[in-house]
């Protein structure tokens, strides 16, 4: 047994050694050029959001609070040559109980490949509200609701390559928001390939 | 050789688990929506205050007051009140928040007990809206307002400018004049003669929208 492991760590010296010798003796003076070419994948998964996007509040008479969105994270396929964006932001300012917004927003599938979007997640990034779905509702530490956000069902929809899908999002501030605070939330949405 | 086997089988298997991760990975995506809510707040605050006695009243009472470091209450101390006994207050009120503001009568509690509100009575009037601008100074309402003449013994005031119904809005930065007359209507018991009464007026704040 002993013999067979100093043959095969006498092998690994000999084998180091040479290759040490080789790189040496190579490093020295020989340039070695080569080409490789990699594969890539004939099909491309990608939906973004385009326009139109347009963003409106429950004020009538009023204007007291304010809406603005934009899309931001600009992609293109090249397969296909469609363009979008990766992420919608959303701010409200000045909000207060009782205010809403209504956020109209448009997805498209700018892949060659058919997708299925597979769910949504909606969340507090910071962590300080959780999701209750029952509720439908971003709900603080106690429960109680302080973010509506109600939205278009997108789960199990397909989008072949080129097709759009107008998606509404409102959020609506309950009467548990304090004053002065900054609330955040994230929606996910989650596709594959169909 | 049972080694060899379970371990070939586990390779095969992370090998598996780390191609179905990649090309999971590569066959799902995800795009997001960002909100940003930000919430206003509303703070309807005393920016000035005046508390007007007759010379009667001086005679024999003495009164004090002040205003809570939030802007929100007034805080009268009064001694030797009798059934005849009255003042004016007079208060600026400024719309210091970002959304428009109810204005309301102010909510009267006493010190040492709420019963003492059966004692009094009370009467106000509003003027107002007014620009963050006005100057307040040359304001008939305000400026030279004096006891017995604009506001009366009685409860009434003498302004040629309408007193405003409540309630009506204050929008952000605006102003607005509200006059009380505070009577002592019955006589106070005989063990609390002499003592010091406090009187908290405080300023509701409510949304307008």
């Amino acid at each position: 047994m002993k013999d067979k492991i100093l043959v095969i760590l006498s092998f690994i010296f000999i084998a180091m050694s040479i290759t040490g010798f080789t790189y040496a003796q190579w490093n020295d003076t020989i340039v070695i050029r080569n080409t490789m070419t990699f594969g890539y994948w004939n099909d491309t998964l990608s939906m973004g959001f385009v326009e139109p996007l347009n963003c409106v509040d429950n004020e009538v008479t009023e204007n007291v609070g304010e809406c603005n969105c934009h899309y931001a994270d600009y992609k293109i396929d090249n397969r296909t040559g469609m363009d979008g964006y990766n992420t919608t932001i959303m701010i409200i300012n000045n909000g207060y109980p009782g205010y809403e917004v209504h956020c109209n927003l448009t997805l498209q599938n700018i892949g060659t490949l058919a997708l299925h979007i597979n769910r949504t997640v909606i969340s507090d990034p910071t962590s300080v509200l959780t999701w209750n779905a029952t509720l439908s509702a971003l709900v603080d530490t106690g429960g109680k609701p302080i973010l509506n956000i109600n939205m278009t069902a997108l789960e199990c929809k397909e989008l072949a390559s080129g097709e759009t899908l107008k998606v509404q999002i409102r959020v609506g501030m309950t009467q548990n928001t304090e004053q002065c605070h900054t609330y955040r939330f994230q929606v996910r949405i989650v596709y594959e390939e169909a | 050789m049972t080694k060899t086997k379970i371990s070939a089988l586990l390779m095969t298997l992370a090998i598996t688990l780390s191609l179905v991760g990649f090309t999971y990975a590569h066959w799902t995506d995800v795009i997001k929506i960002n909100g940003h809510v930000k919430m206003a707040h509303i703070l309807i605050g005393i920016k000035s205050e005046k508390v007007l006695m007759s010379g009667d009243v001086e005679k024999y009472s003495n009164v004090t007051y002040e205003v809570s470091p939030d802007e929100h209450t007034l805080e009268i101390h009064s001694k030797n009140l009798r059934p005849c006994w009255y003042i004016w207050v007079g208060l600026v009120m400024q719309n210091q928040g970002t959304l428009p503001g109810k204005i309301k009568p102010p909510e009267y509690s006493y010190d040492p007990s709420d019963s003492w509100g059966d004692y009094f009575e009370t009467t106000e009037y509003f003027y107002g809206p007014y620009p963050e601008n006005t100057g307040f100074g040359n304001l008939e309402t305000w400026g030279k307002v004096k006891i017995n003449e604009q506001l009366q013994s009685n409860g009434t005031v003498i302004f040629t400018t309408p007193s405003t119904p409540t309630p009506f809005t204050l929008n952000p930065t605006e102003k607005a004049v509200i006059w009380i007359w505070i009577h002592c209507k019955l006589d106070i018991p005989d063990d609390a003669q002499g003592d010091t009464i406090t009187l908290y007026l405080n300023i509701v704040d409510d949304i307008a929208v």
